[in-house]
């Protein structure tokens, strides 16, 4: 998926009121919290910090979580391991972001924390912290769409539609990201975006236009 | 009108219409058309609506979000329903201990399958195994299902996770040999009803071992050995794939809306109209 292209940034556990550190102190680095990492979402010195810490317990029971969601601060009470995904559809009522695999296989769940496309099916909501998460629902301002949900709708890139909340947050944060996007970079954008519609190229091409579109000024900024 | 009448009527007429690809040449011929057909359509560039590119009229409601799926339906009250699967392809169950998901605070109903809809069925049903729960004749296979008030929360203790099985033969390598020389997965040859799973094949194809077939299709006319005679290039390989089965994005699954008044809803998944359909059976 995108998300996985992306390195955690520094100094995130300062932000969050509930950190990554604060969740693997509380897993106290089971096989679990040595997987998170080696899988690279944690330096190794920091995560040998975490466990000579005193572990921080949170549940098993729900606890409260404010999340930044699309420009609001939502308080919700959450079982430790509910994740984002449910958090959002379930507790927020924002039923936009889709849960295909839920084990981060297929990106339908894609949403951003702060500007990085993640998978929410794999992200804890205790975990998200201060972090600002943006939805399929945050992505237009009032009624002027998104470029890319401009272009979606113009280039008819979608069918049953259920990929699309993710297919166009991985190809919103590619266009917001990068000013010339190519071919090869939209490509890589959405490669772990599963459609089973057949719709890439016509994703490829509005995401191209919707590249376009942004540099010429029009749409959304 | 008279009978006499009626056969003086020309049963035909000549008209002028357009026809051939449009981009590549359209042309004007005369075809024999029967006495009551309708005028021909105009061409495209004088039509209002054929041919003329027309927004998807959900787009906007699908790239916003705004678009409401079954799955993403939530009901005052509504309880959510998974299934307790086998973990084994091959096994009987011999006793499910309901008692630790009648204790969790979250469920309120658990249900235990007395039969499997869409499986092989044996032809043979007296040669069944002995068993007082469906036999499990393929991974996956459901066996109860669990109704509570959160859709994680049959999932949290493993509810059923005291129930006993006794495990039975099974074969999973793809070879042809392996396949055939293992045992079935079943004690008598199983025909194949529905969609699910359980093996076989459809009723009166040839089954050996856990190898069904060959089927033949087609006329019966075609000549293969004549078609690679005539044949300008042969080309030969030998292919093989996972099964794909029907893998839509959209999750399966049906949100039912029971009034006590009797007129009961029920919304289903766009996906699948026919497995919806045979779905809609279950509540009956």
């Amino acid at each position: 998926m995108a998300g996985s292209e992306s390195k955690e940034e520094k100094g995130d556990e300062q932000k969050g009121s509930m950190t990554r550190r604060g969740f693997l102190k509380g897993a106290g680095l089971t096989a679990a919290g040595a997987a998170i990492v080696e899988g690279g979402l944690l330096g190794v010195q920091e995560a040998a910090a975490a466990a000579a810490a005193e572990p921080r317990v949170v549940g098993p029971g729900r606890v409260p979580v404010t999340l930044r969601v699309n420009g609001a601060a939502k308080r919700v009470e959450v079982e430790p391991r509910t994740t984002l995904a449910e958090a959002l559809r379930f507790e927020l009522g924002l039923t936009g972001t889709k849960v295909v695999c839920d084990r981060g296989s297929c990106s339908a769940c894609t949403v951003w924390l702060d500007s990085t496309p993640i998978c929410s099916c794999m992200t804890l909501a205790v975990d998200v912290g201060a972090r600002a998460v943006t939805t399929i629902e945050g992505l237009a301002k009032g009624d002027e769409l998104h470029p890319v949900q401009e272009a979606f709708v113009e280039y008819d890139a979608l069918q049953c539609g259920f990929c699309t909340p993710g297919m166009i947050m991985s190809c919103a944060a590619l266009v917001e990201r990068k000013r010339d996007v190519t071919l090869e970079d939209v490509k890589h954008a959405v490669s772990g975006n599963l459609c089973r519609c057949g719709t890439y190229p016509k994703v490829f091409e509005a995401t191209l236009a919707a590249s376009k579109m942004k540099k010429a000024g029009k749409g959304a900024d | 009108m008279t009978a006499a009448k009626r056969d003086a009527e020309p049963k035909t007429r000549m008209v002028r219409v357009h026809a051939g690809i449009v981009g590549a040449k359209v042309e004007e011929i005369e075809r024999e058309v029967s006495a009551d057909e309708p005028p021909p359509l105009g061409l495209n560039s004088e039509l209002s609506v054929l041919g003329k590119r027309t927004p998807r009229i959900d787009g906007r409601l699908k790239v916003t979000g705004a678009a409401k799926y079954t799955a993403d339906v939530r009901l005052p009250g509504m309880l959510f329903a998974s299934m307790v699967t086998s973990p084994h392809p091959h096994a009987r169950v011999l006793s499910i201990d309901t008692s630790a998901a009648a204790a969790h605070t979250q469920v309120r109903a658990v249900h235990i399958l007395e039969r499997v809809r869409d499986v092989a069925e044996l032809r043979d049903k007296s040669k069944e195994l002995p068993s007082k729960y469906p036999v499990v004749r393929f991974a996956g296979q459901p066996i109860a299902a669990v109704a509570a008030t959160t859709q994680a929360a049959p999932t949290k203790p493993r509810v059923l996770s005291k129930s006993s099985t006794s495990l039975c033969p099974s074969s999973l390598t793809r070879t042809r040999r392996a396949r055939q020389t293992r045992r079935r997965s079943s004690p008598e040859r199983p025909t194949k009803s529905g969609t699910a799973g359980g093996g076989g094949g459809p009723a009166g194809v040839k089954q050996s071992g856990n190898v069904r077939g060959p089927v033949r299709r087609g006329k019966k006319s075609d000549d293969v050995e004549k078609g690679f005679k005539d044949a300008d290039v042969i080309v030969e390989g030998e292919f093989r794939t996972q099964v794909q089965t029907h893998s839509a994005l959209e999750t399966h699954g049906v949100v039912a809306d029971w009034k006590p008044e009797g007129s009961d809803r029920l919304r289903l998944d766009a996906r699948d109209c026919e497995r919806a359909r045979r779905d809609c059976g279950i509540f009956s």
